[in-house]
Order: structure tokens, then C-alpha cells, then sequence
């Protein structure tokens, strides 16, 4: 094998690697929907956690056609996804694996669950109780399909 | 290696450093006091500055989901210090479904928790949305409400402020910078103890937003932002646009600037409904009756 050869070999790889890299995405909320199409009233195919890597394997602004670990493929709402890598970090007091941002890594001080709770503590009048509340109710895609069929109500976009 | 760590060491000391001073000096004063209290010699840290000066990127360019939602969520519990919630499961579920529909749609449907909207039981007329998704109603402004497609024009208003991220805009610069200046370098060292300052930041951020929340409004540009893009989400969806010309009538004759709430915080009504109209421009009007009963059925305690 000539050096030429040899050479070109190494650039194809190269370039190979960095645009598998540009393709990576990690999920940046708590739970990053999967959908079979590039619709909000698409069916979830399945949820990824906080941190998951994904390859983007194609683009439909504003929507990416993605791959997970498992292989399972899907499509996923940009504001979903980032760009940066989320680190897992331990968490002391359970002793399970937490997402937490990189930026923020700095012994949990970012503004994470901890800071809440530090604040909860130095001011325990701040009652989450109710906030908590709400972030249980859970309107699913075709609770909100049917409410809006039910309404009359016509899609001018076809869901984007 | 050792050099680029101390390095990165000194920019995440000058982000925290910043907030322990009080948010008064500059990034060339602050280095002296960062040298004198690392022991870091304050050539690095002068280099630190001028980095952190030059290369912004050393920052954050915004907060995360994970930082914004945690900021919203203390931002709404102390809503909820102010405003009780109201508490009647049928009519938060009928303003959620309304809320999700409009939120799945918009240009930013994933925040880190999700969208959530609840009912807050006072007479005043206000809405108001947290960082993150956390998004509040009065019974004063549903009550004003005549239709499932006001009220939907009143959350679409709300939700572009979360899309838009009005209220992270809203922490006063300085502040912002530093906290995602703190944050931002905040990996790469785990030996400065920040946290005070960070949680100094924490708070101030949290009462910046309250304060535009409850005192002072967003910004003019910020305002008229929420209430065009609003219209093209109200039709992305298939509600009536001009629904939000309607609401926003109605606001403009009950509302008294002199009071608590929508008037005194929002701008004059009666500009606002000249640019939406503006907005809405030659769309027609929707007229749908298949929502009136479930409307009808779910306001009726309020």
C-alpha cells in the first residue's frame, strides 16, 4: 500500500469520523420525545432520558430523524436536543446516576435540585408542593389529538 | 496541561469571585481580588480577564434547560406565595389540554420539565409564565374570557414569553453575565468554593424575574414579540387569531392601570391591538361552535 493510498485512506476516515461526531446530539430535557414522524400529534415511539446520546441520521426543520443506543429510530423536536455532551454525575445522597449539564459540574452547585434545596432550606416558607403538582398533570399526544378533533379544530400546518 | 488547568482554574474563580464582589467591579479589578485570594500569581489572572473579555465563549451563551427550569420552578413557588392556586381538577385540566396543544406546536415544545399551567383563585387580571414552562392564570382573566379560543390566545401569549425566554432576558445583564460566566466555568474547576455566590446569583436571578413578573412587565419589544408570534401559533393550531384582537379589547375597557395586575404591567391595550391586527393582517376569522359547550361547562364555577 502506497503512502499515497495510505494517506487517502486516513482523510476518508478522518472525515468519516468528524462528520459521525457533527451528527451527535445528547438530549437536554427530562424526558426527549421520540415520535414515528416529524409531528407534534405523531405517536411517541419512546421516551430518552436526560443525557442520552443520539446520531442524527437525517434533518426536516424543525424536526431530526435520529438513532439511539438500542438502534430504535424516530424523530425528535430540536428544542430537545443539544449539541454539547451532559455528563452523569453521582448524586451523594441517593447514590444514583444524575444528568447534570457539564457546564455545571462544579460539585452540584449550578443551578440544579441541590441549589433548590439549599434554598428550601435557608427559607423553608417556599413551599414546592403545588409546583410539584402541576408537573404531575400530563396531557399525552392523543389526549391533546382528540381535545382538538373533539374542538373542531383544523391543523393549518398538518402539526408541525 | 497544568498551566491550561490553572488557567481554566482562574476564569471559573473570576465568574465566582464576580458575584462574591457584589456585581460592582470590573474583570480587571476583580482580578486583583481573585490573585489575592487564590495566591494564583495575578499576571494569570489578569489573563484570565482578558480571556473571559476577548473569548466570551468561556461563558454560557444561555442558560441550560436543566438551569432555567430549576430557576422557574422557585420563581413560580413564590407566584404561589402571592396568588393561592385554585383548586378544581376539571378546569385545570381543560386549561392544560388548551395549553398543550398550543405548547406542542410552538417552535420550542421541549423544555426540561415540560409545560404545565395552573389556575391561580384571585379576582386580579393577570397571566404570568416562569422560566421554563410553569405558566399561570387568573380566575380575573379567565372570567374575561368569552371563548376557548380567548383563552388560548391569552396562554399563546404566555407560552412564546417561555419560548422566546423573556423571562431569563429579564435578570438585569450584569447579573446574567456573571451567573453564566460562574456557571460556564464551573467545570472546570472543582476547588473553588463558589456555591455562596452562585446562590447569590440564584436569588437575584429569581427576583429580577418577579419583579418584571409583578412590577415592572417585560420590555415593550418583548411584549408586542409575545403577542405577533402568538397569532401565527393561534392559527398554526386552527384557533381563531382574531380572538386575541377580542381579549385584548376586553382588557383594555375593565383594566385599571392604578391596580395590581395585566394593566400595570403590560403595555397601553389599545396600541397593542393596532399590531396585532397588524399581525393577523388578512386572515380570516375561524368560527367553530364545537367548543362552546365544553367552554361553557368548564368556567362555569369560576
Amino acid at each position: 500500500m502506497g503512502v499515497r493510498t495510505l494517506g487517502f485512506i486516513i482523510c476518508c476516515l478522518a472525515i468519516s469520523a468528524t462528520g459521525w461526531a457533527a451528527g451527535k446530539k445528547s438530549v437536554q430535557v427530562r424526558k426527549g420525545q421520540m415520535r414515528q414522524q416529524p409531528s407534534f400529534l405523531a405517536q411517541v415511539i419512546k421516551d430518552l432520558a436526560y443525557g442520552e446520546r443520539v446520531e442524527v441520521i437525517s434533518k426536516n426543520p424543525p424536526w431530526f430523524e435520529i438513532k439511539d443506543a438500542t438502534g430504535s429510530t424516530g424523530w425528535m423536536h430540536t428544542s430537545a436536543l443539544t449539541s454539547k455532551r451532559i455528563k452523569l454525575r453521582r448524586d451523594n445522597k441517593s447514590g444514583k446516576s444524575q444528568a447534570t449539564s457539564d457546564e455545571i459540574a462544579l460539585a452540584g452547585k449550578g443551578f440544579t435540585k441541590e441549589m433548590e434545596s439549599e434554598i428550601n432550606t435557608s427559607n423553608p416558607a417556599l413551599d414546592y408542593l403545588w409546583v410539584n403538582h402541576m408537573e404531575q398533570i400530563v396531557i399525552s399526544t392523543s389526549e391533546i389529538e382528540q381535545f382538538l378533533r373533539q374542538g373542531g379544530i383544523q391543523l393549518t400546518q398538518g402539526g408541525v | 496541561m497544568q498551566v491550561r488547568h490553572r488557567y481554566l482554574s482562574v476564569l471559573a474563580a473570576l465568574g465566582l469571585v464576580l458575584g462574591l464582589a457584589g456585581c460592582n467591579g470590573t474583570l480587571d479589578t476583580s482580578a486583583s481580588l481573585i490573585a489575592s485570594a487564590t495566591g494564583v500569581n495575578r499576571d494569570l489572572v489578569q489573563s484570565g480577564a482578558d480571556v473571559v473579555k476577548s473569548r466570551p465563549d468561556k461563558a454560557l451563551q444561555t442558560f441550560t434547560p436543566e438551569q432555567e427550569y430549576y430557576l422557574g420552578r422557585t420563581v413560580a413557588v413564590n407566584l404561589l406565595k402571592r396568588y393561592p392556586p385554585y383548586d378544581d381538577p376539571p378546569l385545570t385540566r381543560y386549561i392544560n389540554l388548551i395549553g398543550q396543544s398550543l405548547a406542542q406546536a410552538s417552535d420550542r415544545p421541549a423544555t426540561f420539565a415540560g409545560y404545565h399551567f395552573l389556575v391561580l383563585d384571585t379576582e386580579e387580571i393577570n397571566a404570568f409564565a416562569a422560566p421554563g414552562g410553569l405558566i399561570f392564570v387568573s380566575r380575573g382573566i379567565l372570567r374575561l374570557c368569552q371563548s376557548e379560543d380567548e383563552i388560548a390566545a391569552v396562554l399563546a401569549h404566555e407560552i412564546i414569553h417561555v419560548q422566546e425566554q423573556h423571562g431569563i432576558k429579564a435578570i438585569r445583564k450584569k447579573y446574567r453575565d456573571q451567573a453564566l460566566l460562574a456557571l460556564g466555568g464551573a467545570a472546570v474547576s472543582s476547588q473553588v468554593s463558589g456555591g455562596a455566590a452562585l446562590r447569590d446569583l440564584f436569588n437575584i436571578s429569581v427576583a429580577d424575574v418577579l419583579t418584571t413578573l409583578l412590577e415592572q412587565g417585560y420590555s415593550r419589544k418583548a411584549e408586542r414579540q409575545a403577542d405577533t408570534i402568538a397569532v401565527d401559533l393561534l392559527t398554526r393550531v386552527g384557533y381563531d387569531p382574531h380572538a386575541s384582537v377580542r381579549i385584548q379589547t376586553t382588557l383594555q375597557n375593565r383594566a385599571q392601570p392604578d391596580q395590581p395586575g395585566f394593566a400595570k404591567t403590560h403595555p397601553a391595550p389599545e396600541n397593542r391591538v393596532a399590531e396585532i391586527r397588524e399581525a393577523i393582517g388578512e386572515r380570516d376569522p375561524v368560527s367553530v361552535s364545537g367548543r362552546e359547550q365544553r367552554f361553557r361547562e368548564a368556567l362555569a364555577g369560576i
